[in-house]
């Protein structure tokens, strides 16, 4: 409901909305968003049949002159608005005495308030698994006018454990709102007391462990191999107003906050080892390839992250590609399927907790 | 040819009974064939062509372009049996070539005496009318269903359509706009209105401006007028001819959203959408109405504003269905 209560706030501001001609145009000359088809049919909604030798250019300049509605507005917003990424997942464990019929009550009710609210959502059931798909909408001002409205899907699912139930959604605000209320209210129905485990380095300030988690995390990945880290994201904290009465000096005054490192073995990397031993900069998110140490052999590209760096907070994994083994070679990348996602979070997951644990 | 009179009846007539609401004109040739300079337009028979037909040529000033529009028509009449995919791909494919060989020939512009001196753009129209007003379903799935990959549309042709519901709605829209006249709700010096746009702006005379065949197939048409009720120093009033089903509160949002862009939602003008659409969603008024109450409220707007917004009245027009039949006899197959 962001977008709601920002709206109520504008007063007076521009148009919400409306795409002008120059919005129409620049989205429809996007060959590679909007394809032939979509622009044959926004004129074939208008008794007009173009061309498709007709330069693109010409058409987009032609469409974007006319009237044009909320319908076409909403498909030309699909085209442009979606981005087909991948969402971080990030894990909730609760362990304890649940009932199966508990949690199955508690996720249908949150799906009937998110109908009333205005989306859509369902339950798919497996056994004592259960995930709850919603399909949701959001302004997003920061975007350009055809991709302010975002359509998403957002799958919660609950699988059963050996002593509870983990609960894989999206990382972002609007899925672990729902989450955390779901959560809330397994555990306020449940009998007995009911823990919930995440990870998070909140109450571990110190830079070494921080960094430290994250290098453990890579290397204690159980049924892998790491193969090169790619990516690494140090960060400090800016100080905040308090601490700052105290520095006087000019130096202080400039601050990098966030440093990428990408390339090859930047794990080993005397920058990073530079910045890592200072004891101010600690790693916040890191890519890696990894390779699977039995069966197919297959190298898999990895990335683990604290949503909120400073506090080391929201933490989320990814399964970014899969690199199949053939013949002892890796000749070409490929998108995930969703066993590998499953099964590569999972490990991440299990690997962070470890690392996590491991911290006196 | 008895024919060729009949064509001449039905295009005045269609000029008399709808397209003069519109400004649109007519040349006084029609009928007539042009010769083919493309050695790649073919007869069926694989042949050669050597001419190609031209029933009718419509024209106007487009506002954005500020050149002249010549709409070469083919016109059609089908028993509602006989309007079937085949012949209207049929008939498509013919108007593609001759328009792509009209752009650049010589013969056509002597044919239709166009003026060369002015900027000038020609395409092509088909018009299907039903002549026994049998035929009920959507022409739009007809036309959805024809496979225009399989038609050779060379580069820059552009084919427009009315098929036999927007023959009806066009009429009548035309019909609408006498019955206001009469009624002294809007000015016989009426105009369509074409906003300034952010990359084009309109050009020539603000008055006398046509409704282009893209506005009269676009989600809305609008009609501006003096406005006659509230003395000399009124502004214009507006007449928004609606072509959606007004399904859902946020169409209307959109709509609302448009028209307040069009700087068109301000004190002094009179504005009014009339709902054009064959069926509209049974919940059009209530879906405008709370799209008024949310539109207001999500901008904030100020009294005076939202008096504006809520002197917005919606109706429906008077629909002619099956009512029109223009001199249909001497109409071709």
């Amino acid at each position: 409901m962001d977008g709601v209560e920002r709206m109520k706030k504008r007063k007076f501001g521009p148009a919400l909305y409306f795409a002008s001609d120059k919005n129409v145009f620049d989205a429809l000359v996007q060959k590679h968003k909007v394809d032939a088809q979509t622009l044959t049919t926004l004129f074939r909604n208008r008794n007009t049949i173009v061309s498709k030798a007709t330069d693109r250019e010409v058409l987009a300049d032609y469409f974007s002159r006319l009237t044009h509605d909320y319908y076409d507005h909403k498909l030309i917003s699909e085209k442009i608005g979606i981005a087909p990424r991948r969402e971080r997942s990030t894990t909730v464990e609760l362990v304890g005495e649940l009932d199966v019929n508990d949690v199955r009550s508690a996720i249908e009710e949150l799906k009937r308030e998110i109908i009333e609210s205005g989306d859509n959502a369902y339950i798919s059931r497996d056994s004592d698994n259960f995930s709850l798909t919603i399909q949701y909408s959001r302004f997003d001002y920061k975007k350009s006018e055809f991709a302010q409205l975002v359509v998403k899907d957002a799958v919660i699912e609950f699988t059963k454990t050996e002593n509870g139930y983990s609960i894989v959604s999206p990382q972002n605000d609007f899925t672990n709102e729902i989450r955390d209320e779901i959560v809330s209210s397994i555990t306020t129905q449940a009998p007995t007391q009911i823990e919930k485990f995440i990870v998070t380095l909140f109450d571990k300030p110190s830079p070494q462990i921080r960094t430290k988690f994250f290098i453990d995390l890579v290397d204690g990945l159980d049924g892998f191999s790491k193969r090169d880290v790619t990516d690494v994201y140090v960060y400090k904290p800016k100080p905040s107003d308090e601490d700052k009465d105290d520095l006087t000096s000019d130096e202080d005054e400039t601050h990098i906050e966030k440093v990428l490192l990408r390339g090859n073995g930047v794990n080993r990397s005397g920058i990073l080892n530079d910045l890592v031993s200072s004891d101010t900069y600690f790693i916040v998110k890191i890519c890696w390839l990894t390779k699977r140490v039995l069966g197919n052999g297959d190298i898999y590209k990895l990335e683990a992250s604290f949503a909120d760096p400073k506090d080391c907070h929201k933490f989320s994994v990814l399964l970014k590609s899969v690199h199949p083994n053939i013949d002892g070679k890796f000749p070409r990348s490929r998108t995930p399927l969703k066993p590998e996602i499953d099964e590569l979070s999972k490990a991440i997951e299990t690997s962070a907790k470890k690392a996590m644990l491991a911290i006196k | 040819m008895s024919e060729t009179v009949n064509i001449g009846e039905i295009a005045e007539a269609l000029v008399q009974d709808i397209f003069s609401y519109f400004k649109w004109e007519i040349k006084p040739r029609w009928n007539e064939n042009f010769s083919c300079h493309c050695p790649h337009h073919l007869t069926p028979t694989k042949k050669p062509k050597d001419k190609h037909p031209g029933d009718v040529i419509f024209f106007y000033e487009d506002p954005y372009l500020g050149s002249t529009i010549y709409l070469h028509s083919d016109l059609k009449a089908y028993k509602e049996e006989s309007i079937t995919k085949t012949k209207v791909r049929d008939a498509f494919k013919a108007l593609a070539m001759s328009i792509e060989c009209a752009q650049d020939s010589e013969s056509w512009r002597s044919t239709f005496s166009i003026d060369t001196s002015e900027e000038h753009e020609v395409r092509g129209l088909l018009v299907v009318h039903n002549h026994d007003h049998g035929y009920h379903k959507a022409f739009g799935d007809l036309i959805d269903n024809i496979g225009f990959d399989s038609i050779p549309i060379p580069a820059n042709v552009c084919l427009h359509f009315f098929g036999p519901e927007d023959l009806m709605r066009l009429y009548s829209i035309a019909n609408d706009i006498m019955r206001l006249m009469h009624q002294r709700k809007i000015s016989p010096d009426y105009t369509f209105y074409y906003p300034d746009l952010v990359m084009r702006h309109r050009q020539g005379d603000v008055w006398g401006q046509p409704a282009t065949v893209e506005a009269l197939t676009s989600p809305y048409l609008i009609l501006q007028h003096s406005n006659l009720q509230a003395g000399n120093n009124s502004q214009a009033g507006y007449v928004v001819y609606y072509n959606r089903p007004g399904a859902s509160p946020e169409e209307f949002e959109y709509l609302l959203d448009s028209l307040s862009r069009y700087q068109m939602l301000e004190s002094g003008k009179e504005v009014q959408i009339r709902v054009t659409h064959k069926s509209p969603h049974h919940d059009v008024t209530a879906n405008f109405n709370l799209a008024k109450t949310k539109y207001a409220k999500m901008w904030g707007f100020d009294p005076i504003r939202e008096q504006v917004l809520n002197d917005i009245k919606i109706s429906s027009i008077t629909s002619m269905v099956d009512g029109y039949n223009i001199a249909w006899m001497g109409w071709r197959e």
